[in-house]
């Protein structure tokens, strides 16, 4: 059987991520803006996700990359960004909740025009309504093992919990995940 | 192509526009980058380890039974009815097969219809792509053998390990990685320029805990390994040896030249009962002849 080996089609962009990150450190702006501008979506993305409020996912997303700004000189340039600013951004979610009170639900407000949750709300979010009522790390757990795939040794490490931990804690969140779901569609 | 569903519905998901916000970050940003070198700079993150990764976990008396109490009680959901009902549900999501059933994907030689028995022992997603580890028992020639399959992508992502004499106790039986005979290729994510390459080892089942310990370009990855044994099920339908355990991981690269791989194993109690220390443990394929390896 022939080995199989592929090339790496995009192996120009991920060239350019590791000059940015150089650039960026040299003091580019432009090599600033565009970093940002390519990770923002993911990170906010995330955060929202789990903190499920506007203004706190923006201030995560911020505090991510500002934090990452102030690190960059001690960062390999070699690894890729995005996983680095997953766990940060991660992290800091995880704490916001931490001082936030312990449940919210999903208001129609937070929603953007045309999403407000009535009858033609789309499915995407009726998972937000069943995300918010799972506890923060099992949000957590839910965005790096199924909006990033991360596999559980990777979410251990970055949630400094053990694999098994993982696997129990994941499981119990999408059966759960999966009851709020069921019920939310049985009040509608 | 099947996709995660859970996945598809977090992309999609409505979230508020942040256009705003990420003007003003970026704003905040640049300006901190222009800052005088030297000028002190409010410490912002939680600590990470050397070279901007993070800290690992170390192993701790309760991690190793946290895990070991873990795994036994997944296994036991895996066949009490809500746990199962749970689990047909998220392997209906990702379309691959269930736990203690057949799988989606037949076996590399012969087919199906050769091996009966054969039978899924562990499904989940790496990097965003379904897999499913299943067991069966091939005959003389080549013993007892683990797949490590991916439903969605071409045969040659998969992983398969085969014995046919048990190893010694604490020990491994080498793993299968990297297209060292055609299988184990790397998969390449275009949306977030990754890869994800399957490392399938067999192990006894007096193993409790497999860490690997491997360089890239001279820094060091350390990675605690999944381990799947066979569930009541299997051992009642006679698939597989009770005796041997499927250890696999997913390096987070592509094929990776590894100057040398050190394989530990533990027991239930945490100790140490085997290590293996070898330039080809792994048996990584190697980026020669000519071939592109760009994360070599």
């Amino acid at each position: 059987m022939r080995l199989a080996l592929q090339t790496d089609p995009r192996r120009g962009d991920e060239q350019s991520e590791s000059a940015l990150v150089e650039a960026a450190k040299r003091g580019s702006k432009e090599a600033v803006e565009e970093l940002i501008a390519r990770s923002w979506p993911d990170v906010h993305r995330a955060a929202f996700l789990i903190v499920q409020d506007r203004g706190a996912a923006e201030d995560i997303a911020q505090e991510t990359f500002l934090a990452a700004i102030d690190s960059l000189e001690r960062f390999d340039r070699r690894r890729p960004l995005r996983p680095w600013l997953r766990r940060i951004a991660v992290n800091r979610a995880l704490d916001h909740m931490k001082s936030a009170p312990r449940v919210r639900e999903v208001s129609s407000e937070l929603l953007p025009e045309g999403h407000a949750g009535g009858p033609d709300a789309e499915l995407s979010d009726e998972v937000l309504v069943a995300l918010g009522k799972l506890d923060p790390q099992e949000r957590a757990l839910i965005v790096y093992r199924h909006l990033w795939g991360y596999g559980p040794s990777e979410i251990a490490t970055n949630l400094e919990i053990s694999t098994g931990a993982v696997r129990t804690r994941l499981h119990r969140a999408l059966a759960k995940l999966r009851d709020n779901w069921t019920n939310e569609g049985e009040t509608k | 192509m099947k996709r995660d569903p859970i996945r598809t519905l977090l992309q999609s998901a409505s979230i508020p526009r942040s256009e705003a916000a990420m003007l003003r970050t970026t704003q905040l940003a640049v300006g901190r980058i222009s800052q005088p070198i030297g000028a002190p700079r409010p410490r912002a993150g939680r600590p990470t380890g050397r070279r901007g990764w993070p800290a690992l976990p170390r192993l701790s008396p309760a991690w190793r039974a946290g895990v070991l109490a873990s795994v036994g009680l997944l296994t036991a959901l895996s066949f009490t009815p809500p746990g199962r009902a749970a689990t047909g549900w998220v392997g209906g999501l990702v379309g691959i097969g269930e736990v203690g059933g057949p799988p989606s994907v037949q076996a590399r030689f012969g087919d199906s219809a050769a091996f009966p028995d054969q039978v899924v022992i562990a499904t989940g997603t790496a990097s965003g792509d379904a897999y499913e580890l299943s067991t069966f028992d091939a005959g003389s020639r080549w013993g007892t053998c683990f797949e490590l399959n991916f439903p969605d992508l071409p045969r040659e992502h998969g992983a398969v390990r085969c014995i046919s004499d048990q190893p010694l106790g604490g020990g491994v039986n080498g793993f299968s990685v990297a297209a060292n005979d055609g299988d184990g290729a790397s998969n390449y994510h275009p949306n977030d320029g990754t890869w994800t390459t399957p490392a399938l080892g067999i192990i006894s089942s007096d193993v409790a805990g497999v860490r690997v310990t491997y360089d890239v370009q001279g820094a060091q990855r350390v990675v605690e390994l999944e381990i799947a044994s066979l569930p009541k099920s299997v051992r009642k339908k006679g698939a597989g040896s009770a005796a041997l355990q499927a250890a696999f991981f997913f390096l987070p690269q592509y094929v990776a030249n590894a100057d040398s791989a050190t394989v530990t194993t533990y027991d239930s109690q945490g100790n140490e009962i085997g290590q293996s220390s070898e330039p080809d443990l792994l048996n990584l394929a190697r980026c020669q002849r000519g071939l592109d390896c760009p994360n070599k």
